[in-house]
């Protein structure tokens, strides 16, 4: 054992070498001070290989995709194709009476415009017949 | 199964998610806390999953994860982000060196990783390298970058720093199981 030491503490050891050191250092009977130090601290790395940690890494859980059925996807392609008409279709309804209100509110306008203009037409008609009346009474 | 996209879930398991140990006790040798070398697992871990896809070109993964670990304890050191422990604090060297206790396994490895801490980086890795983790020489260079002739005279400096360490202990009158 002395030799195999003597190797560790030079560095020439042989991995075998160092196990049976540490195997001899788990119950050394006697032996120098050197010795019973080099064993002391065989047993220290031995206790060292066996150091792990407290809260081991574990592999994180993985983000879940569901693939939906063709079935699934074609239906909901369908219902947003059918809102979206439903949707374009009565924006445009809406704006088509919009327009209609608009024109029939121009019309009403202008047929008022029409009537005061033809009350207009009238009153100045009977001013004539008063002028003409007139003159042919003073002459 | 080995996919296109790189390593499978228990490809993973099996081939790097056991080497968390390892990743724990090179953290705790280079950075001296515990709750650090914990943190570096989950990092390291968290890295190793993330980068899965390229592991399928790394040959010898121990050595890769332990290379990685290394960088990352270093740079971690020199960012001054470890908040590195003292290991003379009053309260823990009483509960190690309490005279009326003799010194158990337990003890003997808080001795090692005390000693540990006062001695260069590079020195720390390779005793923690060949004698913790059972490394061979060739695996060693390849992480340290170092020769095997530098390695072996590092080691043997570390390794008698440590016996001579331990002697002082007992010489100093804490009575020792052996």
């Amino acid at each position: 054992m002395k030799k195999i030491i003597e190797r560790y503490a030079e560095g020439e050891s042989s991995l075998d070498e160092e196990h049976s050191l540490r195997d001899w250092a788990t119950d050394p009977e006697s032996g120098s001070v050197d010795e019973l130090a080099w064993a002391q601290l065989m047993r220290g790395i031995s206790q060292a290989k066996e150091a792990k940690p407290e809260q081991p890494w574990e592999i994180p859980s993985r983000p879940v995709f569901r693939i939906l059925p063709l079935g699934r996807l074609a239906a909901a392609a369908s219902l947003v194709l059918v809102l979206a008409t439903s949707i374009y279709t009565l924006h445009r309804n809406y704006q088509k009476r919009q327009a209609q209100m608009a024109y029939e509110q121009t019309l009403a306008a202008f047929e008022l415009v029409s009537i005061q203009m033809q009350k207009a037409n009238n009153s100045l008609a009977y001013l004539e017949t008063y002028e003409q009346t007139k003159n042919k009474l003073f002459k | 199964m080995n996919t296109s996209t790189g390593f499978s879930e228990q490809q993973f398991k099996s081939e790097v998610m056991i080497h968390q140990a390892l990743v724990y006790r090179l953290a705790k040798g280079l950075l001296v806390s515990k709750e650090e070398a914990e943190d570096v697992v989950q990092e390291m871990m968290t890295r190793l999953w993330t980068q899965r896809t390229q592991l399928n070109q790394v040959e010898n993964k121990k050595a890769f994860i332990a290379k990685m670990t290394k960088n990352y304890c270093l740079d971690r050191l020199k960012s001054k982000q470890a908040q590195r422990v003292s290991w003379d604090t009053p309260h823990e060297k009483q509960a190690i060196w309490s005279p009326e206790k003799s010194m158990d396994a337990k003890e003997s490895v808080e001795l090692i990783y005390r000693c540990l801490a006062q001695l260069p980086e590079m020195q720390r890795l390779i005793f923690q390298l060949r004698d913790i983790e059972g490394m061979e020489f060739k695996e060693i260079e390849e992480i340290t970058g170092m020769q095997s002739v530098a390695i072996r005279v590092s080691l043997s400096r570390v390794r008698k720093t440590l016996k001579n360490h331990v002697l002082q202990q007992n010489q100093h009158g804490i009575t020792s199981k052996v």
